[in-house]
């Protein structure tokens, strides 16, 4: 039992962050999103193993806990403004790079959702472009072509902000 | 441009993304590791078994009216009852030797 306890506890450590992240941008608020990670990992914990890919099935428990989520969202007024350019941060910015990192989180928040969400799983989640397409249920070569499209765009938005500076 | 790029993606990997909040991980393990107690158990599986019972009663119930399937009661009375103007058909139709027998 005491292994089952830290087992549960040493996933949480190894992806809670990138998972809140993740499912942060469905939501339309931290709370929200703190209730989509409870929920997607709970089920994640009780069907595991049946799950080929552990690691895949766990951000795809999330991400549908966060889209139902969401759904519930959308009835409130304004939830596309609010999500993932929401009131608060959603990275821990070192003081020296707060601004740059401002800029990039402002950038993230205006990407298409298909491809915010392919970088979040593939940057701060570790996961492969099978294990992405697996979450995210497209081919592994469409996941890996719109995590290019998103740094392409990224790239241009990030430069053409400097250029006004 | 591919340069660039790689840049950038070492740069978004710099970032970290805000930890999970201590709250919501106690909640995930209160969840996980949540159990009721014996109280609550014995009544649960009190009911269940009640539950239980009482598909079987009525399992038990419906095969055996499915077995004993009695064919309705039919009422024949309609046609046995003699009607105005049946003897003289029945005259009509009767063989006329026979009836001369009876005579």
């Amino acid at each position: 039992m005491a292994g089952e306890s830290e087992a549960w506890r040493q996933w949480l450590r190894q992806h809670g962050a990138a998972l809140f992240l993740f499912a942060r941008q469905w939501t339309a608020n931290r709370a929200d999103a703190e209730d989509a990670v409870q929920m997607g990992f709970l089920k994640f914990w009780q069907r595991r193993s049946r799950a080929a890919d552990q690691v895949a099935y766990l951000y795809s428990c999330v991400r549908s806990a966060a889209l139902d989520q969401g759904r519930t969202d959308r009835r409130r007024s304004a939830r596309e403004k609010s999500t993932a350019q929401g009131e608060e941060l959603m990275f821990d910015f070192p003081v020296e790079h707060g601004q740059r990192q401002e800029a990039i989180e402002a950038a993230l928040g205006q990407l298409p959702a298909d491809q915010r969400e392919v970088v979040v799983l593939k940057i701060w989640a570790g996961l492969t472009f099978v294990q992405i397409g697996e979450t995210l249920a497209i081919s592994p070569n469409t996941a890996a072509s719109r995590y290019r499209y998103a740094l392409i765009r990224l790239e241009t938005e990030l430069s053409e902000e400097v250029a006004h500076d | 441009m591919t340069d660039r790029l790689e840049k950038l993606e070492s740069e978004l990997a710099r970032m970290h993304p805000c930890a999970l909040p201590k709250k919501l991980e106690n909640r995930i393990g209160n969840s996980i590791t949540f159990k009721r107690p014996w109280s609550d158990r014995c009544l649960l599986s009190a009911m269940a078994m009640g539950a239980m019972a009482a598909c079987m009663i009525v399992s038990v119930l419906v095969r055996g009216g499915a077995m004993h399937s009695y064919p309705a009661p039919t009422m024949n009375m309609a046609q046995d009852m003699p009607r105005f103007g049946s003897y003289p058909q029945l005259m009509a139709d009767a063989d006329m030797t026979a009836i001369d027998g009876l005579k």
